[in-house]
């Protein structure tokens, strides 16, 4: 072959490299994606408390941090209000409310109840706590549960969303991280 | 990956066709070389050509046409010498197997024949700051692991480590945005902000690693405040073959394989041109502290480049592509939800999840990608000096997935990353070198970065787009026993921010501000050379640094680290004003001592300050840090001294002490290396049949407790001190020409537990435990050299 030949391929080689190398460019940066595209988010817990002598006496408490992990503190954070020595019944409610409409991801941990544990630790007058709800391996949940309150005064109430993925969960609070973690005043009168 | 299949497909079918080339030989006497002579250049015949085979001792001219004719060879290899009156004699191999016409392609320099001499004059590097080189053996030992770990050799130089395959190198304390890694030549622009960003650099692509310690903005560019980490090729074949290189690395710790080949060529028919391609695959598994294994610690790599140079005595071509991709585990028990799982693990004697040994990798892990293109051309301006432009794309990607995979099933089967960061760079230099003239030589140049950042998942860090621009001279005068350097150079920053800015109650509000920063830095330096036994320098530098984009805007959580950072966007650049004075002695070819001794006086020195409390999020309480700027003064000493006792036993030594300190609070810095000191007994083989160049040696490594840190400033206090052991052996035989050599080592011998302050891992877990290591590197002299049979 001849050596031009051989430069003509060289050449075109070259070329091909450069241009190959510049080809998927955008000179101009993209403006971020919106913010109600990011992965998902937790943002709010919502506790519904129905007491058990009087189903149509519903009390809320809510912790609100809007911008989630984001950093900037919470907004809105309720101290737990019951009367002293009585029953209650708890649903905990999971919001994303960065969404609209807004997503409820109470509905995703049920759906993956078999990784996630609710974990209650009172401390001072406060209640006693029992899970109610079971997963398929028949491991407590804690999406609904009992709260038996103490006599009048105050205390704190931790609650804590345990991800316990990959067979780590077996119904005590130790293994796996934190998902969500909200200690919040209770005040029993 | 698509893409490495294309280069890899344009280099083979460039390279084909040269390789076809080389075919069986066949035995007769009658055969003609017969073809023309032709100007380079213009293409033009050249008549009176004197053509002369050496082998033969004859001579054909070449007509008016330029033909030239020899009839009745033998087959054989021959070496052919061509003469013209106005060129440069020419001479080139050639493999006679059948009837051949050859045209021979001659510079032709009518009245320019000064060339030769001035391109055999070499340009003197542009720096009087001392080098410190890896040593080749210290290379080879560290084959396998990562670049971090190969510069460790160097006094001065640490690493920040994120367990054991994420490595950072700190040189004089700092590290990330403050020491500049210079790729084949090229700035490395990753996402170096992140202490858990180690440099997307393949180690096997470097032949030779050195570290210029000291402020160094005059000839690199901004950032360049602690040093400068220089990694650089091997040259291009410059005689015509085909030659490469296999090393095979095993390691026990993580039952890891490294295996790396490189191959390179010159061909006889294209004098100018020279190839190199290069490739390294990388698998490790999950490695283990001495009492436990470190689940999900397993990472991959897969490496390509490739070169091409063109380079006639005038000018030159050269062009590198390299591609970097590693996929890295993150050792499961690091990642923590918040400040009380964080507390949990260090209450923990052992780490909360441990598990088997996999070659698997799950979240939480990193992705990352790293993509190099560069083209350098050179051009010599006459007598006087060398021209070169640099063009160089650089584009790098990196997916941080988080432990846990999204609730949303239908987010879980998009497998997005849950951090994602994309850098794209296009850098120019244009450098002009100049010859000594009345004792000076230096050069001049400008350069140019712009660079795009875009992000997907959750905000870190915001999109942003910058230029930068600068401009540099530096003179170095030299007589005598005497060198002075002095350099100056301007730098200017321009960076535009696209971000969502939190306001209230989940509404956000895209913002787009503008920064710019501008700087004059200068840097003057003086060798004083006694003899060849003394080298005293002293080299003042200054060097500065804009506030990188997480300084100034990271807002929210770095889930590795369980920790809330805050960007601020009013900080200033920073700058250091650093000495260096350095003493080489070597009495004799025995001893080599060298004491190098530092100071840094840094002005709005940015760190991440803690602050008093904690920050109740949803997930529970996390610490938050704010990036400040304070004074900061860095003194310290690199020690380090070789004996050669006698032919077989040599003694190394090494220390480096650093004293950093917090002017404006008047406290100590955090995350500053401790005090270390290295020894090392080497006993070297004598010669035996084929085996050569084999030694023993042990070694040992001491590093302090870092008790100088600021008290209650950290998650869990500094580790004790630690000693560990080392064992090194290496030896190379010949097996038919080639020499092969073989490296065994033996890192953490006692199986030692410790914890070095400067693992993010230490919160969590033991140090790796013992690994041995076999290291295989086997030469490949083939084809073509005087066997390979032609057309």
């Amino acid at each position: 072959m001849k050596s031009n030949q051989y430069k003509l391929i060289l050449y075109a080689f070259m070329l091909l490299s450069v241009i190959w190398a510049c080809k998927k460019d955008e000179d101009q940066v993209k403006l971020p994606p919106s913010i109600l595209n990011s992965p998902e988010l937790i943002t709010s817990m919502v506790l519904r408390f129905t007491d058990s002598t009087n189903i149509s006496n519903i009390i809320f408490a809510e912790f609100r941090d809007p911008d989630g992990r984001g950093g900037n503190s919470y907004t809105k954070f309720d101290s737990i209000k019951l009367s002293s020595n009585k029953t209650y019944f708890l649903n905990v409610i999971i919001l994303d409310e960065t969404k609209n409409p807004l997503d409820t991801i109470s509905k995703e941990i049920l759906k993956e109840a078999k990784d996630h544990l609710f974990c209650f630790t009172p401390l001072g007058s406060s209640a006693v706590v029992t899970i109610t709800d079971k997963d398929e391996n028949n491991n407590p949940v804690g999406l609904q549960s009992k709260w038996r309150t103490s006599s009048a005064g105050n205390g704190f109430m931790k609650i804590v969303l345990k991800h316990q993925a990959n067979g780590l969960k077996n119904g005590t609070c130790s293994p796996g991280e934190t998902d969500i973690e909200v200690n919040f005043n209770t005040k029993i009168q | 990956m698509r893409k490495l299949y294309v280069h890899i497909f344009f280099f083979i079918t460039a390279t084909n066709f040269l390789a076809q080339q080389i075919l069986l030989p066949k035995t007769e006497c009658n055969l003609s070389l017969q073809g023309k002579v032709i100007d380079e250049h213009d293409k033009s015949a050249l008549e009176l050509a004197t053509i002369y085979i050496k082998e033969l001792n004859t001579t054909a001219t070449s007509d008016e046409n330029g033909n030239y004719e020899f009839k009745n060879i033998c087959p054989g290899i021959y070496n052919i010498k061509i003469n013209h009156f106005n060129c440069q004699p020419l001479e080139e191999k050639i493999v006679l197997t059948k009837n051949t016409v050859k045209n021979f392609f001659q510079e032709h320099h009518a009245n320019q024949l000064n060339q030769v001499e001035v391109s055999a004059k070499k340009i003197e590097e542009q720096s009087i700051q001392i080098r410190n080189d890896v040593s080749a053996e210290k290379l080879n030992q560290s084959k396998g692991q990562s670049l971090g770990e190969a510069l460790k050799n160097i006094t001065g130089v640490t690493t920040l480590n994120t367990g054991n395959s994420i490595s950072k190198p700190i040189i004089h304390g700092m590290h990330s945005n403050r020491v500049l890694v210079i790729n084949n030549g090229i700035r490395q622009e990753g996402q170096q902000w992140g202490i858990e960003h180690a440099p997307e650099v393949d180690p096997f692509i470097a032949n030779k690693i050195s570290v210029i310690k000291g402020a160094n903005s005059v000839r690199y560019g901004s950032d360049a405040i602690a040093g400068v980490i220089l990694v650089e090729a091997k040259p291009m074949r410059d005689s015509a073959g085909i030659s490469g290189e296999v090393n095979l690395v095993g390691m026990s710790n993580g039952k890891a394989g490294t295996s790396s080949a490189c191959l390179e060529g010159k061909f006889n028919e294209l004098k100018a041109f020279s190839w190199r391609v290069q490739g390294t695959l990388k698998q490790y598994g999950t490695v283990s502290a001495p009492n436990y294994i470190l689940i999900n610690t397993g990472s991959n790599e897969y490496n390509f480049s490739y070169a091409l140079g063109w380079k006639k005595e005038n000018y030159g071509i050269d062009i590198f592509y390299s591609q970097f991709n590693t996929t890295l585990g993150i050792f499961g028990a690091s990642h923590i939800g918040n400040l009380s799982d964080l507390k949990n693990a260090f209450k923990s004697e052992i780490p909360l999840e441990t598990g088997p040994f996999t070659y698997e990798i799950v979240r939480p892990f990193q992705h990352i990608e790293h993509e190099l293109f560069k083209a350098k051309s050179y051009l010599l301006t006459g007598e006087n000096g060398k021209l070169s432009l640099t063009y160089a794309r650089q584009y790098n990607l990196r997916y941080e997935y988080d432990k846990h995979r999204p609730l949303d099933d239908s987010l879980v089967n998009l497998d997005k990353p849950d951090l994602q960061f994309e850098l794209t760079s296009h850098s120019t230099d244009l450098i002009w070198e100049h010859n000594s003239f009345k004792h000076f030589n230096g050069s001049i140049g400008v350069s140019g970065i712009t660079q795009g950042n875009t992000y997907e998942g959750r905000v870190l860090i915001p999109n942003f787009r910058s230029h930068n621009g600068g401009i540099f001279m530096i003179e170095r005068w030299r007589k005598n026993r005497f060198e002075l350097e002095g350099g100056v150079r301007y730098d200017y920053r321009w960076m535009q921010i696209y971000k969502y800015q939190y306001i209230a109650n989940a509404i956000y509000e895209l913002i787009s501000p503008i920064h710019k920063f501008e700087n004059i830095t200068g840097n003057l330096g003086a060798i004083f050379k006694k003899d060849s036994t003394l080298n005293i320098s002293l080299n003042f530098g200054s060097a500065w640094r804009a506030p990188s984009v997480n300084e100034l805007y990271s807002n929210g959580l770095h889930h590795g680290a369980a920790a809330l950072e805050f960007g601020n966007n009013k900080l200033q650049s920073e700058r250091t004003n650093n000495i260096i004075f350095t003493t080489r002695y070597t009495p004799s070819k025995k001893l080599m001592v060298e004491i190098s001794t530092y100071y840094h006086y840094i002005t709005n020195f940015i760190y991440r300050k803690p602050s008093l409390y904690p920050i109740v999020t949803i997930h529970g309480a996390f610490p938050s840090f704010n990036y400040t700027q304070t004074d900061a003064s860095l003194l310290g000493c690199d020690f380090y001294l070789n004996y050669k006792i006698n032919k077989q036993f040599e003694i190394t030594s090494k220390a480096s002490l650093l004293r950093a300190w917090d002017i404006t609070e008047n406290n100590w810095l955090m995350m500053m290396p401790s005090d270390r000191y290295e020894a090392e007994i080497i006993y070297r083989f004598k010669k035996y049949k084929k085996i050569n160049s084999s030694y023993l040696s042990a070694s040992t490594l001491f590093v302090t407790k870092q008790w100088r840190v600021p008290a209650n400033s950290d998650f869990a206090p500094p580790p004790r001190e630690y000693f560990l052991f080392n064992i090194h052996s290496s030896c190379s035989f010949k097996i038919k020409n080639q020499n092969i050599e073989l490296g065994f080592s033996i890192f953490n011998l006692l199986n030692q537990t410790y914890r070095d302050y400067l693992d993010r891992f230490r919160y969590f877990t033991d140090a790796i435990g013992k690994n041995y290591v076999v290291r295989l590197t086997v030469p490949l002299n083939i084809l073509i050299n005087n066997k390979s049979i032609k057309k």
